[in-house]
């Protein structure tokens, strides 16, 4: 147990760290840009549980809404929240799944200034920190879980997100993302992937 | 001997250094060089020389989210907490009876009255916190835990409409902090179903303390008139078996303000026990209370003074446990703080007392205390400046008190009551403390030094007579207090050496000593850290992200609440926090605390404490 707190506690010092040494030192110009360019994307895709968990949970569906604004020269700021729906093994057994997260986004394609055929296939790379939260039903609601109470947790997140212009203010939206949740005895991995669309507000 | 002893060393330090600053004096006495500090470490720096008796019990420098998600315990001299009396009934039938609010939201000033007149226009502030280590999802391979780890939130929000403000408060705190999961569990079970809806707002943890508050004001030139409502449901020690019982709790209040000087507040609370009969009991206050205030200000000299006076009466019902009695008394109130300056110095008097009548006479009901505070400015080649204070205080507080209640006995769930004793709390502690500070700086690196000392007689200290077990494997004790005959001596040094950042931040470095010393201090029932070391950084990024990270080293702590020693054994306390402003007043927060570091136990029956998270958003325009 207590060799799982510090485990913990090493990779959110890790986690700090890079982000710590990921933003731009001081010493350049100010490039402070939070909310002058805003978009939003909804999408939807499937949830697929890896690790221990990968035989409790077919793949579900599920429904994201990200908030992505300019934060700092080729970072962007990331704000996100996610509804899925996780269909267990035994019948009209599912458990709510709800998330949200904060993070930052690197626009690799901007930073590296490719033409613009390969520039929409690369992706952004994201992190950040996220709160879970799940609801049990049906096989869960009986003495032996605490699922059919809600139950949350926090963790940290790694994605990548595509944006493809498509017309206008609209861009299709493609991410994926890597949920770890602090859960013990051992950290519940998410997988998470989405197409929608994106509006530039 | 040995007060008077300690007395006239602790003079002589003070009037050698008023003699050395004297001789060095600045008249810039106004000028404040002190190095900008994150609120989370300013705090700490604050000068008062009766922090040396004071202390948190989860760690001797508390975040301000540790402080929401664990309230700070003030330590006495005896090493119990104020917090762990706690929101009992301490009764003498034909006394008085006494009442000792904890730190909670429920204590605290709202936010519209009486003290913030200018209240917000808007403020929002939502924290969700997690004592990380829930099984989740992973209950599906683990199975489900015995011993939950649960959730901590607050909603608070205030809107003001012209003449009309209106504010609504939210407050859960699941953290199991003195007594463990099972015994509340085994107590909720044995009377009412574990998740029945009275015993929290939400969840199954039987939260610490669960709130919800509503507050509203409508303001007209100088006079206000303010409503207040608070209902929730929160866990007390008992002093005597240490364990904890439920509590419902209600409190009303109404305000009316007229101009600057005078008000009139009514008031009343309730607490009572969730469980059925013959547990159940009650207490009621209700008070009334007109308070006045008045100030002057002079170029070199400033008055403030508040007095309350009023009429409380509260009755104490149950209907098998204890004979219902009642009491009525008349508080009295007087606060003044002087201050006067002058090209070298600052005077501070503050006196503070309370005073109630109960019969034909007047009794000392709270505090008085005295304080007279020095500060002065030294100026040193090569931009060096140093300011010196200097504070002494005395205080004393009857705290002579006996509790008749049911918390009183070893209640064991599904059993019969054990007994009813009367539970007797002696003692009206008096001393005085002394404090010195000192503050060297420059343009970027700034040396705090305090060091501070108090000493204390006629304390309560609790002395065990036995322990039981229960069938859950908690211990119960039994025991009564005692006042300490001879003076108790508490010392405290601590050093922080920061450097300036500028605009980008601070660095610092910080380490103190604390040590008790009498014949009687092998009993002191709680021992905080004799030592504790940090370093932290506080960093401020052009993007407006503000990263704040304190590595801290803590001494080890004693706990005899049961007998023999236990121990908490060294460890860290590391704190992690990431400010992302968003607006100008608008912020969000991702904080930790206790990381990179093992799990400890505080508290004999107590829940583990482990690695915490905390989100937070906040904004106020």
């Amino acid at each position: 147990m207590n060799n799982d707190t510090s485990r913990f506690g090493k990779k959110i010092f890790i986690i700090a760290l890079l982000i710590f040494s990921a933003v731009p030192t001081p010493s350049a110009p100010s490039q402070f840009a939070l909310w002058n360019k805003l978009d939003l994307s909804i999408l939807g895709g499937a949830t697929i549980l890896q690790g221990n968990l990968e035989d409790q949970f077919q793949a579900s569906p599920q429904i994201e809404a990200n908030l992505i604004s300019s934060y700092y020269g080729n970072f962007l700021a990331l704000g996100w929240i996610q509804y899925a729906l996780l269909m267990g093994e035994a019948p009209k057994s599912q458990v709510h799944l709800g998330q949200g997260g904060a993070g930052l986004i690197y626009d690799l394609p901007k930073a590296l200034n490719m033409p613009h055929p390969l520039k929409v296939c690369l992706p952004r790379p994201g992190i950040g920190f996220l709160l879970s939260l799940i609801r049990g039903e049906g096989h869960y609601e009986n003495e032996m879980y605490l699922l059919s109470d809600n139950e949350s947790e926090f963790g940290h997140f790694f994605s990548l997100n595509w944006k493809i212009p498509l017309k206008d203010r609209y861009s299709l939206a493609l991410n994926s993302r890597w949920n770890m949740i602090w859960s013990e005895p051992k950290f519940t991995h998410l997988l998470s992937t989405g197409l929608g669309i994106t509006w530039d507000l | 001997m040995g007060f008077i002893i300690y007395l006239i060393t602790g003079l002589s330090l003070c009037l050698a250094q008023v003699i050395y600053c004297q001789n060095n004096f600045y008249n810039n006495t106004q000028t404040d060089f002190q190095t900008e500090l994150h609120p989370n470490f300013q705090q700490e720096f604050f000068f008062d020389p009766f922090s040396s008796v004071k202390g948190a019990l989860w760690s001797e420098s508390p975040t301000m989210q540790e402080r929401l998600l664990r309230p700070e315990d003030a330590f006495l001299l005896n090493g119990s907490t104020q917090r762990r009396l706690g929101k009992v009934f301490l009764f003498n039938p034909g006394l008085e009876t006494k009442f000792i609010w904890p730190n909670d939201a429920l204590n605290e000033e709202g936010f519209l009255f009486p003290s913030n007149h200018e209240a917000p226009s808007k403020h929002v502030l939502i924290q969700l916190g997690n004592e990380v280590g829930d099984s989740h999802l992973q209950e599906l391979k683990a199975g489900s835990p015995h011993n939950n780890h649960t959730p901590f939130s607050a909603l608070n929000g205030a809107w003001t409409y012209r003449a009309f403000s209106a504010a609504a408060l939210f407050y859960q705190n699941d953290l199991h902090l003195s007594t463990s999961y099972p015994w509340r569990e085994a107590l909720a079970t044995s009377e009412n179903p574990i998740d029945a809806p009275e015993w929290n707002w939400f969840g199954e943890n039987q939260p610490n303390m669960s709130t919800l508050g509503f507050e509203m004001t409508l303001a007209h030139r100088q006079s206000l008139l303010g409503l207040r409502y608070y209902s929730g449901w929160r866990w007390l020690s008992s002093p005597q078996s240490g364990l904890e019982y439920p509590f419902v709790t209600r409190n009303w209040q109404i305000h009316v303000q007229n101009g600057k000087h005078s008000a009139l507040e009514i008031e009343q609370e309730q607490m009572k026990s969730p469980l059925q009969e013959p547990r159940d009991y009650s207490w009621t206050r209700n008070a009334y209370r007109f308070l006045f205030s008045d100030e002057s200000h002079s170029d070199q000299a400033a008055y403030f003074w508040n007095a309350q006076i009023g009429y409380q009466n509260e009755w104490l019902e149950s209907s098998r446990l204890f004979d219902n009695a009642t009491t009525r008394s008349y508080p009295l109130h007087m606060d003044h703080h002087i201050e006067s300056w002058d090209e070298d110095s600052l005077w501070i008097w503050k006196a503070q007392g309370s005073v109630a009548s109960q019969g034909p006479s007047w009794i000392l009901q709270e505090k008085i205390g005295l304080e007279r505070n020095m500060s002065f400015l030294t100026v040193f080649p090569y931009g060096m400046f140093q300011y010196a204070d200097r504070e002494a205080q005395f205080r004393h507080s009857q705290e002579t008190a006996s509790l008749s209640s049911p918390l009183s006995s070893a209640l064991l769930p599904g059993a019969e009551l054990v007994q009813n004793g009367e539970f007797t709390i002696p003692g009206a502690p008096w001393g005085a403390a002394l404090g010195f500070q000192s503050r060297l700086h420059n343009q970027s690196w700034s040396l705090n030094f305090e060091a501070s000392t108090a000493a204390e007689t006629q304390t309560p200290v609790f002395y065990l007579d036995t322990v039981h077990s229960t069938q859950q494997g908690l211990q119960i004790r039994e025991g009564h207090y005692e006042a300490m005959g001879e003076f108790q001596y508490h010392s405290r040094l601590e050093s922080v050496l920061s450097h300036s950042l500028f605009s980008m931040g601070t660095v610092f470095i910080r380490s103190g000593l604390r040590h008790y010393w009498n014949d009687e201090s092998q009993n002191l029932e709680r021992e905080p850290s004799p030592w504790w070391s940090a370093v932290g950084i506080d960093f401020n990024f052009p993007s407006e992200l503000r990263v704040t990270l304190i590595v801290q080293r803590i001494g080890a702590k004693i706990n005899r609440s049961y007998g023999s020693e236990f121990s908490i054994p060294e460890h860290w306390e590391n704190h992690l926090f990431l400010d992302q402003q968003l607006a100008q007043g608008v912020t969000i927060r991702f904080g930790t605390q206790h990381f990179f570091g093992r799990e400890i136990r505080e508290e004999i029956n107590g829940s583990p404490l482990r690695f915490r998270a905390t989100g937070e958003f906040r904004g106020q325009w």
